[in-house]
């Protein structure tokens, strides 16, 4: 007699190398005694249309492979196949592939093992992969999802989690306790700050990962309150890049400093750069920003030299400094309430 | 460049709403002219020492300034900044009337003057 319904695990080998795969699909099989389902690919291309069929519980990856190697495969898996758990198995470990597949959401970064002895360790650890896998909810993936509606998803249903977020340059994390967001992290930035920076991100990815409590609570109050000082911010972002004024130094002092000066002579600028800080100094807003520090250090010294100006010549309060440089335009404005930094750039004719 | 400096400004200025020029040469000399009584002379060449210095500032930001407005609530301030070292700035009043096209290109022909 037997009760036991054990599910069986499935797996998928991507490797160029036929006998690699003809060697593990045997071994493998014989040492799962009939609970695994070995599946091997010989490229990306019959990876992917395999796992277009069916599901499997582990992608075991090979990296040295032509056309696409496996690391590029991890992250085209990860658009393709969210959520899947990959394992890197190669015969080539440097200090650097495991870095990039460990960053790349690989689950483990394994070395392919030179005497056979030496794949009952490999064995052991992907069955224990497979079976620790979640076996509730769906595993699926949104497509153009605003970052605000998985949170609402998640505080609307009391939930856990931890929602991580990266684009080519910001990565950052924002916890979730129990319908409430608890902490948010992106660079150097935590918690209100670092919120509403993610929440402003206009493209990206992100995970939902299973909740881990942070290193400490930085965000109190309500998530719809949060969620809509976001927007506001967000807005208000948009709204300094607007073009609304005549030519460079030719705008009415308080009006917002904007880099859309040069539109409309050239009618090609490209914002490249910008921070947003409220009147205390605090970064409501930033935006592909090489160097933060910098830019805040900046703003203060041109804060300070518009004070020296100001005290020399009867000009008046400071509103903004705007350069000119061979790449573009920088508007630095100075307010009570804001600090501004917008860095674009234009053609030359524009400048000119 | 002193002379060519002199002949430069008496054949663009005054220009509308132009209270004060103030140009610093390469041997840290000022030629100045105040328009109004608004400025003085004093106060727009040690003006044009701290905008001068503040420009310079710019670089270890990795800005590198051909031209400056600093704005304010009653006048901005315009920079321009050759390669040599010279620098010209015209006190502005925010007034209509401003010709800023003519203002550029004032600054923009002092950065192509010919250096003695």
């Amino acid at each position: 007699m037997s009760g036991e319904t054990t599910k069986r695990k499935a797996f998928l080998f991507v490797d160029d190398d036929a006998g690699f795969l003809t060697g593990i699909q045997e071994l493998f099989s014989e040492m799962a005694r009939g609970k695994w389902d070995i599946f091997t690919a010989e490229n990306h291309a019959q990876a992917l249309a395999l796992l277009a069929k069916l599901r499997v519980d582990v992608v075991v990856l090979d990296i040295g492979m032509p056309v696409m190697d496996g690391i590029q495969f991890l992250q085209l898996l990860a658009r393709t196949n969210p959520g899947q758990q990959v394992v890197m198995l190669t015969g080539e470990v440097t200090e650097e592939r495991r870095k990039a597949a460990l960053e790349g959401g690989a689950v483990l970064f394994l070395e392919k093992p030179v005497v056979a002895d030496s794949y009952a360790a490999i064995f052991a650890a992907l069955d224990a992969l497979a079976g620790a896998l979640p076996q509730g909810g769906f595993r699926g993936m949104m497509r153009r999802v605003g970052l605000q509606e998985v949170l609402q998803l998640e505080c609307l249903g009391r939930k856990s989690s931890i929602l991580e977020i990266f684009t080519g340059k910001v990565r950052g994390r924002i916890f979730i306790s129990e319908g409430s967001i608890v902490h948010a992290e992106s660079g150097v930035l935590q918690g209100e700050v670092a919120l509403y920076g993610l929440l402003a991100l206009r493209g990206g990815e992100f995970n939902l990962l299973p909740f881990a409590e942070p290193p400490r609570r930085t965000i109190q109050g309500q998530w719809e309150s949060l969620l809509m000082e976001a927007a506001r911010l967000s807005d208000e972002g948009q709204k300094f890049l607007e073009p609304d004024e005549p030519g460079f130094g030719a705008a009415e002092p308080g009006e917002v400093a904007t880099a859309g000066a040069l539109d409309r002579s050239a009618g090609q600028v490209r914002i490249e750069e910008i921070v947003l800080c409220s009147g205390a100094g605090e970064v409501l807003y930033e935006w592909d920003t090489k160097s933060l520090e910098l830019r805040l250090r900046l703003l203060e010294q041109i804060e300070q030299q518009a004070a020296q100006l100001s005290s020399l010549a009867p000009v008046g309060r400071f509103d903004r400094l705007e350069i000119i440089t061979p790449d573009g335009r920088i508007v630095c404005q100075v307010q009570p309430d804001r600090r501004l930094f917008v860095r674009s750039a234009g053609t030359k004719a524009a400048i000119a | 460049m002193k002379e060519a400096l002199q002949a430069f400004l008496d054949r663009n200025l005054p220009l509308p709403g132009v209270a004060a020029c103030c140009a610093r040469l390469v041997d840290r000399t000022f030629v100045s002219h105040c328009y109004s009584d608004w400025f003085t002379t004093a106060q727009v060449e040690q003006s044009l020492s701290r905008l001068a210095l503040a420009a310079d500032s710019l670089g270890y930001h990795g800005i590198q300034p051909a031209r400056l407005c600093w704005v304010f609530e009653h006048s901005r301030i315009h920079l321009t900044l050759r390669r040599d070292g010279a620098c010209l700035a015209f006190f502005v009043e925010n007034r209509p009337g401003v010709d800023n096209d003519k203002l550029q290109a004032v600054l923009e022909e002092f950065t192509r003057l010919e250096a003695p």
